[in-house]
């Protein structure tokens, strides 16, 4: 059976928790059934953060979505056993998001669209750097629909706004023009501002 | 610095606000140059514009709709937006016409003959015409009074942009004194005309009614008749090439002679529209693989006439433009391929007595015109 296969047999199984035992149907951890019926685990792998946490997610849910870690998978440069995937940029706090984002969007796939924009909609309600931090490890991992996401949360952020308040929004204090620049762009253009 | 002294710019790495920048629209990111050097510098640079117009260009949130008002002033309307009501603010602007740097001679207003990555092509009959982007405001004048034309002929207008050289040219048409088909081109990037009378096909008698062609993947298309009116077609012109090519109606409009037809570009493909009296319909043909005629098909049929498609939404929905005669009042209306009426604009919208020869579809884009560039870092360094 292919990985994928495995992933809907899990999702079938999850939703029903049965197993027939000695003729009658007994509740079961999914895991187990699994276990019962392909005969290995469902395999997890484990995320370091930079502060030396260890994060332990399902594999098929990073594979799914970050492209780096389905290439150290896939090219045998991972060990289930003994290793874990050191991710030095990505802090605790950011990693614990982003495995929240590709989990609930690999459980939830089937749902309808309006209810994944929301769902996404009070994932991204951080602050900015909150917000930037996401972008990094996103871009880091290669994670394509939540790069998509935030590109879209910011673009809609800048989009209509003058710059003064642009300059507000994403703390831009230095904005590297001299004060005769500056001046002059205010004076040319001052609708802009 | 402490982090939450920290601003974007100091956060994120120049790729990634370059990737965000991207993905901003045009509109937006003209004035996004004087939020800081970095941004001016990222958004300035050569290859932006171009970059920006590839990932963008294919979307409808560029598109924008031209119509003039008169000689002084037009409209810009965001067709994406456009039925959106919170938006409403924001979608319409109107802008000024780049300022006339050369007395006219000429009566008439100015009309529209079409655009190309953001150039929109505005002319005074027989004097000059004008090449201006409406978002970056830059313009070129150039004056053709010196083309003489019969009294009772009239030019043909091409604008499109030759990829190979990047250069703009503007290609003219006509019959001179001694009824011989000309056909001349001006560069933009060398400033220059240049006659192409050579690449005229031998099979090309008179050109269809309308004025301007539509460019599309590197070449200017017009409608055009055959030698002995059999068979009607699509002229191209490739820009690179400089050879003319022809690709056929679909079997079924043939013939059909009673039958205006005119061409259009819709969702990136050539389109024929035309107003079936009897049925009382507009019916949109769409080419849907380029230069592959049996790829037309009629892909719709709008209840009444008087509508103008005018782009494309949703990847199927079509915007048109549709005006009340007599009194000429335009507003929009958005039909699905069913035919049935999603959306409309109040009527009327605008008013405008000579809009056939006064609107065009736009994308909004940063582009240059082309050897630009330098002018374009000396301003940087005196600080605009």
């Amino acid at each position: 059976m292919t990985q994928l296969d495995r992933l809907s047999v899990y999702h079938w199984l999850n939703a029903w928790c049965i197993k027939p035992v000695g003729g009658a149907l007994v509740r079961q951890e999914p895991e187990y059934i699994l276990l019962a019926l392909m005969g290995s685990p469902l395999k997890k792998i484990m995320l370091c953060s930079s502060e030396k946490e260890i994060f332990s997610v399902e594999e098929q849910v990073m594979v799914q979505h970050s492209v780096i870690i389905n290439n150290m998978i896939e090219d045998g440069s991972y060990n289930h056993e003994e290793s874990k995937i050191p991710l030095d940029c990505v802090d605790s706090k950011t990693l614990k998001k982003v495995i929240d984002y590709c989990t609930h969007h690999t459980h939830h796939h089937n749902d309808n669209q309006e209810d994944l924009e929301a769902w996404d909609a009070q994932f991204l309600n951080v602050d900015s750097n909150g917000l930037y931090d996401l972008l990094m490890a996103a871009n880091y991992l290669e994670i394509r629909n939540l790069l998509d996401l935030i590109y879209g949360t910011i673009k809609n952020m800048i989009k209509g706004k003058k710059i003064d308040e642009i300059r507000r929004i994403f703390n831009i204090k230095d904005h590297g023009f001299t004060p005769e620049e500056e001046e002059q762009n205010r004076k040319e253009y001052p609708h802009f501002y | 610095m402490e982090r939450k002294h920290m601003g974007m710019n100091d956060i994120l790495p120049l790729e990634l606000i370059h990737r965000i920048l991207l993905r901003v629209p045009a509109g937006d990111l003209f004035r996004l140059r004087f939020i800081s050097k970095l941004w001016h510098s990222l958004i300035s640079h050569p290859d932006f514009a171009e970059s920006h117009y590839d990932l963008n260009s294919a979307t409808s949130s560029h598109s924008h709709f031209f119509l003039l008002k008169d000689d002084t002033n037009a409209w810009c309307v965001q067709l994406d937006t456009l039925f959106d009501v919170a938006a409403a603010p924001t979608t319409h602007k109107e802008v000024s016409l780049p300022s006339r740097e050369m007395p006219s001679f000429s009566c008439s207003l100015f009309r529209t003959m079409g655009s190309c990555r953001g150039f929109v092509l505005l002319d005074k009959k027989l004097d000059f015409l004008v090449i201006w982007n409406p978002l970056t405001g830059s313009s070129k004048t150039i004056s053709y009074s010196h083309i003489k034309v019969p009294r009772y002929d009239l030019i043909r207008y091409g604008f499109g942009f030759d990829a190979s050289r990047d250069d703009y040219l503007i290609v003219l048409s006509w019959h001179d004194d001694y009824n011989q088909h000309r056909l001349v081109c001006f560069s933009l990037r060398t400033n220059s005309w240049i006659n192409l009378d050579a690449s005229l096909p031998k099979y090309m008698s008179r050109w269809k009614y309308q004025l301007f062609g539509w460019f599309l993947h590197g070449a200017i298309h017009w409608l055009c008749y055959s030698r002995d009116y059999i068979d009607d077609g699509i002229l191209i012109f490739d820009l690179k090439e400089r050879s003319f090519s022809k690709i056929s109606m679909p079997q079924q409009l043939v013939g059909d002679y009673p039958i205006t037809f005119t061409l259009t570009i819709l969702g990136g493909c050539l389109a024929l529209y035309l107003y079936d009296h009897d049925n009382h319909k507009t019916e949109i043909w769409v080419m849907k693989e380029y230069k592959v005629p049996s790829s037309w098909i009629l892909m719709y049929e709008i209840p009444y006439g008087n509508n103008v498609p005018i782009c494309m939404s949703n990847g199927s929905d079509i915007i048109a433009l549709n005006y009340t005669p007599r009194y000429y009042w335009l507003r929009f209306v958005k039909y699905n391929v069913s035919g049935e009426l999603l959306n409309y604009s109040p009527r009327p919208l605008f008013e405008s007595d000579y809009f056939y020869r006064s609107f065009c579809v736009y994308t909004e884009s940063l582009f240059p015109f082309p050897g630009d560039n330098k002018d374009r870092d000396k301003k940087n360094k005196t600080g605009m």
